[in-house]
């Protein structure tokens, strides 16, 4: 009987993902991470949003600047006020798609790699940049991941040159997101 | 004189060590001893962001603000942290409210609650962190 209700609400699960035509998160995960000789910079952003539209595969990204998180609250300050510039430009944002969609099945249980290519806005800069992402779907529930690493300068950030050794030329960026059904 | 010189530079040294420690271990800011630079309904700030995002960045990002409304929704986040939802007009944002870490609104879905926290901007909600209790 217990396993007749598990297999059933499994099925639930499974069929609401089926049905979703999109998918959300209002908690996902951005990570900031630098790392160099001489320290290692880390943040985390708790609060970003992903909506993916099933059908067609295409994914936004946003987060807001003044929501990463850091160690140090000094640091947390130069981030915003002399890099980031977030009373400027308080958002980032990725608008992009899934190029292999096909091969990302969203109603079987399974670990997908795709490729996702689209635009990558920070400090008021647009950027067209393809990153690898991972969708895992198990029991109807639907994560993403991504890891890639941004340039600062191709920002327009400037690092002066007297930290420039202690911020990474390369920042890795990490996103995760338990997706649910966007109810409207 | 050499004498003079040398105490200056030591106490100048001793100020910046002691201002650079003081610096690097600053406590995060909290909304909890700021006085809000507005407070409104969760449903009002809500609106003047969707009505015009530019206007109220300028208004609230990065200031404290009082909101008071209905809570829909409370959840704890990736670091701990507890997430107050406050309803608004909309279908599916919200005021988020972020509370400071140690601290919670001891409070349960469907009250009325008075929150201040700092603005960091709007995505599909309202987004406020550091947040503490009012009443």
């Amino acid at each position: 009987m217990k396993k007749i209700i598990i297999t059933l609400t499994a099925l639930i699960c499974t069929a609401s993902v089926i049905n979703a035509q999109k998918l959300f998160s209002r908690a996902a995960y951005l990570g900031f991470y630098s790392n160099t000789k001489m320290e290692d910079i880390k943040a985390d952003n708790n609060k970003a949003n992903v909506v993916l539209d099933v059908p067609t595969g295409a994914i936004e990204i946003s987060g807001l600047v003044k929501s990463f998180e850091f160690e140090k609250a000094l640091m947390q300050e130069h981030f915003n006020e002399n890099y980031m510039e977030s009373d400027k430009f308080p958002k980032t944002t990725f608008k992009g798609k899934i190029d292999n969609l096909a091969a990302v099945n969203f109603t079987k249980d399974g670990t997908y790699n795709s490729k996702v290519t689209g635009d990558l806005t920070m400090h008021g800069v647009t950027k067209k940049v393809t990153v690898d992402g991972i969708f895992k779907v198990a029991q109807g529930k639907v994560t993403c991941e991504s890891k890639f690493f941004v340039v600062p300068e191709e920002y327009n950030i400037t690092i002066p040159n007297t930290v420039r050794d202690n911020i990474a030329s390369k920042i890795e960026i990490t996103f995760k997101a338990n997706l649910e059904e966007l109810k409207k | 004189m050499k004498k003079n010189i040398l105490l200056v530079v030591g106490v100048l040294f001793v100020v910046g060590i002691g201002y650079g420690l003081y610096a690097w271990n600053k406590p995060k800011r909290t909304s909890e001893d700021e006085k809000p630079a507005a407070a409104l309904e969760a449903a009002d700030l809500f609106q003047q962001f969707s009505e015009n995002e530019t206007n109220a960045n300028t208004a609230y990002l990065n200031k404290v603000v009082e909101v008071s409304g209905k809570i829909t929704l409370i959840d704890t986040d990736a670091a701990g942290l507890e997430v107050v939802y406050l309803e608004t007009a909309d279908m599916l944002g919200t005021v988020s409210c972020t509370f400071s870490k140690d601290k919670n609104s001891n409070a349960s879905p469907g009250q009325e609650i008075k929150i201040k926290g700092i603005c960091d901007g709007f995505l599909t909600d309202v987004v406020l962190k550091e947040c503490s209790l009012v009443q």
